[in-house]
């Protein structure tokens, strides 16, 4: 493997396309990207740009046509737009069968579940289904399930964008708490501006017609803990804009 | 977390009892009472007399009960209803599942489970017995080929209508085939399960019945067309009832319980007042 110690995905070369022939449709054409250890890299883009393909190549949930994606792949944390929580089963069952999947020893579930549900602020409700609860609370519960895997890197597919805007700037500002705290690796894809420029450390602006191409890579020096109203991060949002 | 339940079914705390008296069983009561009620004004006023009153179908019921008929045609109806039932809702979870998840099968299929679900059952009953004569497999096969197409139907929908991203989600976390079809399919084909398991036991007795009625020996088919011969009213009528009885115990017994066991989770079945 070629990663270094501080790397933790190394994506190079990466095509993907759909369809045949004439109907040949390249989504990513020779793309590559590093992210290091323990940094919040955020791909921010138009619709339709490839930034989940990109996530789905990653995770292995499409094929890719060429190129390389180095390091951990098997242990990582997903978090979907949506919650995709199973109804049927409760909140903690929903985190211990993605740990039963991951091989964690059966006599870790009980204290990981705690302790994840307890960062998430949801260690109150461990025991109820997902339909009892909010869509905050549910979304938060999916985050909690990636994070319990401990992975080496959590990708997440604009996962605060399906919520309220209230709910979702109270999440953000949570998820940023926990992730730095944890010192977690994070590839973040959003349509977002002030997200990416509120939680990254890293913001990849991909150009707005397919292929994907990096348009312009901007790292984000701001100091944590951040205030997503602060005119630093209302600034920083201005100018990825120009960029988009 | 003080969870609410809406229906007090089977959950049986004092504090529930007066909930449960007023919510689950006054609204099935006054059903039932109104029910009657119309029947008598019916038999009473209407009918000539050629409608029993439900007393005399009561008594009749009751001397068909003490006389141990009953029992011995209900285990026989019984029986063929429940092999029929069985073999056709395993079949047609494999055969569902398969059209539901393959393109091929589903084309290859179609036209026979149309087919299936237009013959008239009397006319699989009269066939069957054309063939096979009057032995048990004949009333299973009747049974079967006019319950499975249906049930088959419920099952091809509902595989159609399992949440793709959830079986994606199921990917990501390595969750694996087994594991995947156990906690991610299955449950969201258990609805269908239950649906088909009444709509398949309901078609069953309905046939079962018929297939007596063509020249069994015993069997509630076999008692009605006794009845009928004799121009027994209220026989008839009892023997519906005692048999409508039976098939509201495996409802609410059965079919009800089972929901409230694998469906606790759906937000019509719990809660109310939760954070």
């Amino acid at each position: 493997m070629s990663t270094t110690d501080d790397t933790v995905i190394a994506v190079r070369g990466l095509k993907k396309s759909y369809g045949v022939s004439a109907n040949r449709f390249e989504v990513l054409d020779g793309l590559d990207l590093t992210i290091p250890q323990g940094d919040i890299t955020c791909i921010l883009g138009r619709s339709g740009c490839g930034k989940s393909t990109l996530l789905k190549c990653i995770c292995g949930l499409e094929d890719v046509d060429g190129g390389e994606i180095d390091g951990d792949t098997d242990d990582l944390g997903y978090v979907f737009q949506e919650d995709r929580l199973l109804n049927w089963k409760t909140v903690e069952d929903n985190i211990r069968i993605a740990l039963e999947s991951n091989d964690i020893p059966s006599e870790e579930h009980d204290d990981r579940i705690q302790h994840y549900l307890e960062l998430v602020g949801l260690a109150e409700n461990a025991t109820d289904y997902p339909l009892q609860l909010s869509g905050g609370m549910r979304q938060r519960v999916s985050i909690a399930r990636a994070l319990a895997v401990e992975p080496s890197i959590l990708l997440m597919d604009e996962p605060f964008s399906a919520l309220d805007e209230i709910t979702a700037r109270e999440l953000r500002e949570k998820f940023l708490e926990i992730i730095t705290e944890l010192d977690q690796s994070v590839l973040f894809v959003t349509h977002n501006a002030t997200e990416a420029a509120f939680l990254a450390s890293r913001i990849v602006v991909f150009e707005h017609e397919p292929p994907a191409a990096i348009e312009r890579t901007i790292d984000n020096d701001l100091p944590y803990p951040r205030d997503i109203d602060s005119k630093e991060v209302q600034e920083l949002k201005r100018e990825i804009i120009t960029h988009i | 977390m003080a969870t609410e339940r809406r229906g007090h079914f089977g959950n049986w705390k004092p504090e529930n009892v007066k909930p449960l008296l007023v919510e689950d069983v006054l609204p099935r009561f006054v059903f039932l009472v109104g029910f009657l009620a119309v029947w008598q004004v019916i038999a009473v006023y209407f009918s000539q007399n050629l409608l029993p009153t439900p007393m005399a179908v009561f008594q009749e019921s009751i001397s068909i009960l003490v006389s141990g008929e009953f029992f011995y045609h209900l285990q026989n109806t019984v029986r063929r209803v429940f092999v029929a039932f069985v073999a056709a809702w395993f079949v047609s979870i494999a055969l569902g599942v398969w059209m539901g998840l393959s393109e091929r099968a589903e084309k290859f299929f179609d036209m026979g489970i149309i087919i299936g679900i237009t013959i008239p059952g009397l006319a699989t009953a009269i066939i069957s017995v054309m063939l096979f004569g009057l032995q048990p497999l004949t009333a299973y096969l009747a049974v079967f080929v006019a319950v499975f197409p249906m049930i088959t139907l419920n099952f091809w929908e509902g595989v159609k209508d399992i949440d793709l991203q959830l079986v994606e989600m199921g990917e990501v976390f390595d969750f694996g085939r087994v594991r995947t079809i156990r906690h991610v399919v299955l449950p969201q084909l258990i609805p269908y399960m239950l649906s088909a398991g009444r709509l398949a036991l309901g078609l069953a007795w309905k046939l079962v019945v018929i297939v007596e009625f063509l020249g069994f020996g015993n069997g509630i088919g076999y008692m009605l067309t006794s009845e009928y011969n004799q121009f027994n009213m209220a026989g008839v009528l009892a023997w519906t009832a005692l048999f409508t009885v039976i098939m509201l115990l495996i409802e609410y017994g059965g079919f009800k319980l089972l929901e409230r066991r694998y469906l606790a989770w759906r937000p019509n079945i719990e809660i109310r007042g939760q954070a």
